[in-house]
């Protein structure tokens, strides 16, 4: 990241090559469509490159910032197309099944994804996808009541009880770091 | 408030302020507990943590063709600052791009810098290169890394690259020979952050080469790499 504040050519460079799978692959898990895909990568890396100064390590991982960047973007880029995104249940399966992943890539995302993976599985399919559906889709609780065709408690109840599931599977084991998000470089 | 109910009952809260499902209204509520509270926002940052997790588990995948190309263009990024790319680039292709440099290299009888387009393979480069080509990926002291190929040949010859080395700077090729002898063969120069690609013939045979090293100025090994058949 110390090139990034710079903005030379060859931090840029360096920059995409390393986060463009990973913004691409969330992209196109989120919308499905190659070419509207590209258009949100494209976006999110030139954003986070171009606010790259402002970056703050203290608050999160890079990854887990230029991600963020990513799903935002991806969900705008839903609701202007008012399409349908792809199901949660495709969603988590993707990233379950998921063997594709370069070294380098392993190393990025080594500390999170053999727990995620684990806790997800651990949760009943109706809370995941309500977890999902808010966490990734940036779906709100009225929202989920309505796609799932549930009254609006339920789908609270199913987002908390999901969410502290995952939490706790996530947790660190006596007050050190969790590792759900962490693990990568800042 | 350390342990009450009212910490208890806001657990829920704060799975969806994690998750950004709160209505205004509700957010702000949250907000008002969190300002007084000295253990809930500890609790809210490990829900971050687990909902940035969901978002990670998106595969990643390989953008279109092109991809790049494009978004350096919007970068203004010219293309030609852009060094290979390592994670697709396969060892054949830095073999056949060595192979074509090394003809440029022996014509002229010294070291070579890497350029496009030129050069036929050299003598013994051609069709048998299984047991004549060691090669080895340059593990960086620091973020540097790269790849080395050694083909023993007459001469014997040998092609590095060098990516992430963080510095631009003139460098020393030194090898090791398998009995313990040190070789310095040459000096080449990285590019702005630490990109460079390098070739030479060799004053030993290519097999009797055990490891390679990168060496900074000041004597500092950015990279290093133990050869392999």
């Amino acid at each position: 990241m110390a090139g990034m504040a710079h903005g030379d050519d060859a931090s840029a460079v360096a920059f995409v090559r390393r986060y463009q799978r990973r913004v691409f692959g969330l992209a196109i898990s989120m919308i499905g469509d190659a070419g509207a895909a590209e258009d949100v990568a494209q976006e999110a890396l030139i954003r986070a490159w171009r606010h790259a100064p402002v970056f703050d390590a203290r608050r999160g991982s890079v990854t887990s910032w230029v991600l963020t960047i990513t799903r935002n973007l991806a969900i705008d880029a839903l609701r202007m197309r008012r399409a349908v995104p792809t199901d949660p249940d495709d969603f988590v399966g993707l990233g379950l099944v998921s063997g594709e992943r370069s070294p380098e890539e392993r190393a990025v995302s080594a500390d999170a994804f053999p727990q995620v993976r684990s806790a997800l599985a651990a949760v009943p399919v109706e809370q995941r996808r309500a977890l999902v559906l808010a966490a990734v889709y940036g779906r709100t609780a009225a929202e989920i009541a309505e796609s799932e065709a549930i009254p609006l408690g339920t789908a609270k109840t199913r987002i908390r009880a999901g969410m502290a599931k995952l939490r706790t599977a996530l947790a660190p084991a006596d007050g050190a770091p969790a590792t759900g998000g962490g693990g990568d470089e800042r | 408030m350390t342990g009450t109910p009212s910490c208890e009952e806001m657990r829920g809260e704060l799975a969806e302020l994690a998750l950004g499902t709160l209505t205004g209204r509700e957010r702000a509520a949250v907000l008002a507990h969190l300002a007084n509270c000295p253990r809930c926002p500890a609790e809210l940052e490990q829900l971050s943590l687990a909902a940035d997790a969901l978002v990670r588990l998106a595969p990643p995948a390989e953008p279109p063709v092109g991809f790049e190309v494009r978004l350096f263009d919007r970068l203004g990024v010219a293309p030609l600052a852009a060094p290979a790319r390592r994670s697709v680039a396969p060892a054949r292709l830095l073999l056949a791009a060595a192979a074509a440099l090394v003809a440029v290299a022996l014509a002229f009888g010294a070291g070579w810098v890497a350029s496009p387009g030129v050069g036929t393979p050299p003598r013994g480069a051609g069709g048998d290169f299984a047991g004549r080509l060691a090669s080895a990926r340059l593990v960086g002291h620091g973020p540097a890394d790269g790849e080395v190929l050694v083909y023993s040949a007459d001469p014997s010859w040998m092609f590095m690259t060098v990516a992430d080395a963080g510095r631009s700077t003139e460098v020393t090729c030194e090898l090791t020979t398998r009995s313990g002898r040190t070789v310095r063969v040459g000096t080449f120069w990285l590019s702005r952050g630490g990109y460079g690609a390098w070739g030479t013939a060799l004053p030993v045979p290519g097999d009797q080469v055990r490891s390679a090293r990168v060496v900074a100025p000041d004597g500092t090994v950015l990279a290093s790499a133990v050869l392999r058949s």
